[in-house]
């Protein structure tokens, strides 16, 4: 009988191992699809989402099933994402050579403002813009994977949608092709 | 006449302060149903550059696959055994140093250095705060 026990607590670790290992996969694309949007980097997508993926595994006894199982690796990896830009404004202060953004060829000047318009925005404000509109999160889901009030969303996203029309406002003049 | 001035004063600040609570509620509540009339007319102006911005993603996402099961199962293999490995060397190197820092301590006070423990310690105090605000959180 007492053999049985370490037997069945190695079955449970196996089928739970199993359990994270499907939710990974499941997820895998929307969480690359989340950064992708995010950075507009390829790489810097991919480097993330492989990391979020390891930081869930070892904080898997953590997550408490309240929410979504994708919202809870968004929250993990927009962590991560401002843990990264942290260390990029550490580095560019040491050599003012490090560049950040976005490194594929762009194919237009548009796309290219644009984009730049997007990562112009602070982070905390980006996320919440990219949250709401591409995925259609409500105010109280946004406010949960990302740990802030609710008030704090609405403020940020309002101060978000207000700065990017300016800045594209602002870029609208350079000639950009229509 | 002491205590009727203290309540006399312990009056005026309810009554301001039962006038000022409103009054900011008020402007929270206009500020708030401001936003939310603002940001989804902010949105439907910002939708086609927003969506402009999506499909690239979209594209690449597309020739994408997701890794199969196999390899999620050796992340969450790999990821377990290395956090286990990680964490006994954590505290055989804690349990090392804690104990080297207590015979070291401990030895300076057997040898009479009592003024550098005591100023090493209000040092450590004194700084430990400005330390702790730049520690990274994990």
């Amino acid at each position: 009988m007492e053999k049985s026990v370490p037997n069945r607590s190695q079955a449970k670790g196996a089928e739970e191992e199993q359990l994270l290992a499907s939710l990974l996969q499941a997820n895998y694309l929307k969480v690359l699809d989340y950064f992708l949007k995010l950075t507009q980097d390829l790489d810097l997508a991919k480097d993330l989402t492989q990391e979020t993926m390891v930081k869930a595994i070892k904080n898997f006894p953590q997550y408490r099933g309240d929410a979504q199982f994708a919202s809870w690796l968004i929250s993990i990896g927009t962590n991560l994402y401002r843990d990264t830009l942290r260390k990029q404004k550490l580095s560019r202060r040491r050599d003012p050579a490090v560049l950040t953004g976005p490194k594929q060829p762009g194919p237009s000047v548009a796309k290219i403002d644009l984009k730049q318009a997007l990562l112009q925005l602070p982070a905390e404000k980006r996320v919440p813009l990219i949250l709401k509109y591409y995925y259609d999160y409500s105010y109280q889901e946004i406010a949960t994977c990302l740990r802030i009030p609710v008030g704090t969303v609405r403020s940020r996203l309002h101060s978000a949608v207000h700065s990017l029309r300016r800045i594209m406002e602002a870029k609208l003049p350079s000639g950009e092709g229509e | 006449m002491h205590q009727n001035r203290r309540m006399r004063l312990t009056e005026r600040d309810c009554f301001f302060s039962s006038c000022r609570v409103p009054i900011n509620q008020e402007k929270k509540k206009n500020s708030e149903e401001e936003m939310e009339r603002e940001i989804p007319a902010g949105l439907t102006a910002l939708q086609e550059p927003l969506a402009q911005l999506a499909r690239e993603p979209e594209e690449l996402l597309a020739d994408l696959k997701s890794p199969p099961l196999s390899f999620f199962r050796n992340l969450v293999r790999n990821t377990i055994v290395t956090g286990e490995k990680v964490t006994w060397r954590e505290i055989f190197s804690f349990c090392l140093i804690a104990l080297s820092f207590l015979t070291l301590i401990g030895y300076l006070l057997h040898r009479g250095y009592l003024l550098p423990v005591v100023g090493f310690f209000a040092t450590a105090t004194l700084l430990l705060p400005t330390a702790v605000l730049f520690a990274d959180e994990n």
